[in-house]
């Protein structure tokens, strides 16, 4: 066959930045694109951002999104994938057929079933979270039919990929998708771009005075994050380790619950909650922390430890999830039980009680994310999928239809 | 003809009409919008299906915005004549007094007549509001009252008429 071309729909890229999607598809995209696979990618728009971009073997466009008022988030999504639909119709249609439609989440269902219908190719999808694990259920109709999106997806999707097997087992659960559908292929870390940094006495000073400790949390302030069983923890390690210092990365419609959380527990003065910091900044912060703690309660990966463990700083992570698989306990990192903030308030005294340890973690994290969790690899690993899906689809009758005369004749579906 | 049906969905012949009952793959929902998006998946999914088995049409025919999701698509990806027709507009059921709902529904009303071929209404009221909202689409509006004993007819010649747009 000709080289492999994928329709990747995504509803972000950079310098559109949500959550870790962006970060995800980008990485993904550019490593796929280095291994000869062509891509056509398709977006929503971003003030300032060009609508149509070409990069080497990669064809970005930017989608009109925000055309027509709506009446909440899910309507605004729907809307945005009538306009994604009809983009990629016409793209299509401009750029030659495709082989594969590889979607990301929920968010670009509507177009990327579409599309496999009107061209007849095989769908793959990437399925990072549900929504039932989000919200550690399904309360509302909003929720439920996020939840009947999710599995619809994985209904039509020739392949499902999941990040870990944590996932995995929970789209099986959830959706009753065949296992032998899904393939785990985790996210990854550019270790290069935090090998690179620094830590900076003046960036430093921004967040701590010159002999505190920083225990460093990053992600966003969502109850599922579990940043209260962190605030927790703090009044247990702070007896023990006076001069540690709590530095609270993100931002989150929870931040001032967790601030009152702290004012209340009368650690305020040892909590920072720094808000929303830039990639360089927050590469840097990574540098300067004594531990990183993410004491999820919810985490179908958990990026942020590999970004930890790439930084050289010691992990503490919660049981739970992507994290179980990520960290190794007292290998590359230590397990706490979920919800426990007394074994937490252990397990980050014992790490600033004992640097030989925090020494040996780190070295051992370092290897892990380097072998196991680079982009590269995990490209390859994507490509392989689109290379075993479409050896399948080949023998399947469903691929082989054509088009009546006068649609072949004067134009094709795709 | 496609047409909605959660309790019935499969394909049935009666009378010379070919009917493919759909149903909704999404059964929670927040607005009639969120519905009709979800359930425009299983008319695309049907149409491309006649399309690739051979099964072609020559005019697709719309009934209202939420029929109208669908084409907005495959209007972009095949070159069959489009005819969408209107009972009513969002303008008049909310008599001018847009919701944001509403207003997403005006915008696809919009869309879909600015896309199709021809643009049918069913009553005078409907016929005047196109014409005052929409004056673009003026050249292809066509009013169609369907209790009239000619409704047929005329309608044959709307597709006649649509068909000739493309040779």
């Amino acid at each position: 066959m000709d080289k492999l071309k994928v329709l990747m729909l995504s509803w972000e890229y950079p310098p559109r930045v949500i959550g870790g999607l962006a970060t995800h598809v980008k990485h993904l995209t550019d490593e796929l694109r280095d291994i000869g696979v062509e891509i056509v990618l398709l977006t929503c728009n971003y003030p300032g951002a060009p609508e149509t971009e070409e990069l080497g073997n990669m064809t970005v466009r930017r989608i009109e999104s925000y055309t027509a008022p709506t009446p909440d988030f899910a309507s605004w999504i729907l809307l945005m994938n009538l306009t994604m639909e009809r983009e990629a119709v016409k793209t299509i249609r401009e750029l030659g057929n495709v082989d594969i439609v590889h979607a990301h989440d929920w968010l670009v269902a509507k177009p990327a079933i579409s599309i496999k219908h009107l061209c007849r190719v095989p769908l793959i999808s990437t399925i990072h979270s549900t929504e039932q694990g989000r919200r550690r259920g399904l309360h509302s109709d909003y929720h439920r039919m996020i939840h009947q999106i999710e599995w619809w997806l994985t209904y039509e999707s020739w392949k499902v990929i999941c990040c870990s097997n944590y996932m995995r087992d929970e789209v099986v659960r959830f959706f009753n998708t065949p296992p032998d559908k899904i393939a785990v292929i985790p996210n990854g870390v550019d270790v290069s771009k935090f090998e690179a940094c620094a830590c900076s006495k003046d960036l430093r000073s921004r967040y701590a005075v010159e002999n505190e400790k920083i225990i460093l949390y990053v992600g966003r302030l969502v109850p599922e994050k579990g940043v209260n069983v962190l605030l927790g923890a703090m009044p247990g390690v702070l007896r023990s380790h006076p001069e540690a210092k709590l530095v609270v990365v993100g931002e989150g419609y929870y931040k001032e619950e967790l601030m009152r959380i702290s004012s209340q527990m009368n650690i305020s003065p040892k909590v920072y909650f720094t808000g929303y910091v830039d990639d360089g900044t927050l590469r840097s912060l990574y540098k300067c922390a004594s531990v990183a703690v993410f004491p999820s309660l919810y985490e179908p990966f958990g990026i942020v430890a590999l970004e930890a463990m790439a930084s050289g700083v010691p992990v503490i992570v919660s049981n739970t999830g992507g994290f179980s698989e990520i960290v190794e306990n007292d290998v590359n990192g230590l397990k706490v039980e979920p919800n426990n903030s007394d074994e937490l308030s252990h397990a980050i005294s014992y790490l600033l009680d004992n640097p030989d340890v925090a020494e040996r973690l780190k070295r051992e994290a370092l290897i892990k994310v380097e072998t196991t969790y680079n982009w590269r690899s995990i490209a390859e690993r994507t490509k392989d999928l689109y290379l075993k899906t479409l050896e399948e689809a080949r023998d399947n009758p469903w691929m082989r239809g054509s088009l009546p005369a006068n649609i072949s004749t004067g134009a094709k579906l795709c | 003809m496609i047409a909605f049906d959660d309790w019935r969905a499969g394909f049935e012949a009666k009378g010379g009409v070919k009917v493919h009952y759909i149903s909704n793959k999404v059964g929670s929902h927040l607005n009639p919008f969120t519905w009709a998006s979800s359930l425009s998946c299983e008319y695309v999914r049907t149409l491309s299906d006649l399309l690739w088995e051979q099964q072609g049409f020559d005019v697709v025919h719309a009934f209202e915005w939420s029929s109208a999701l669908p084409l907005i698509s495959l209007k972009e990806s095949a070159p069959i004549p489009y005819v969408q027709s209107f009972l009513s507009l969002e303008e008049l059921r909310s008599r001018s007094n847009l919701s944001l709902l509403g207003q997403t529904i005006k915008w696809i009303e919009s869309i879909s007549a600015s896309l199709a071929d021809s643009v049918v209404a069913h009553s005078e009221l409907t016929y005047s509001a196109i014409r005052a909202l929409y004056p673009w689409c003026a050249n292809k509006l066509y009013l169609m009252d369907p209790s009239t004993r000619y409704a047929v007819e005329d309608l044959i010649s709307i597709y006649k008429e649509a068909l000739e747009k493309y040779g």
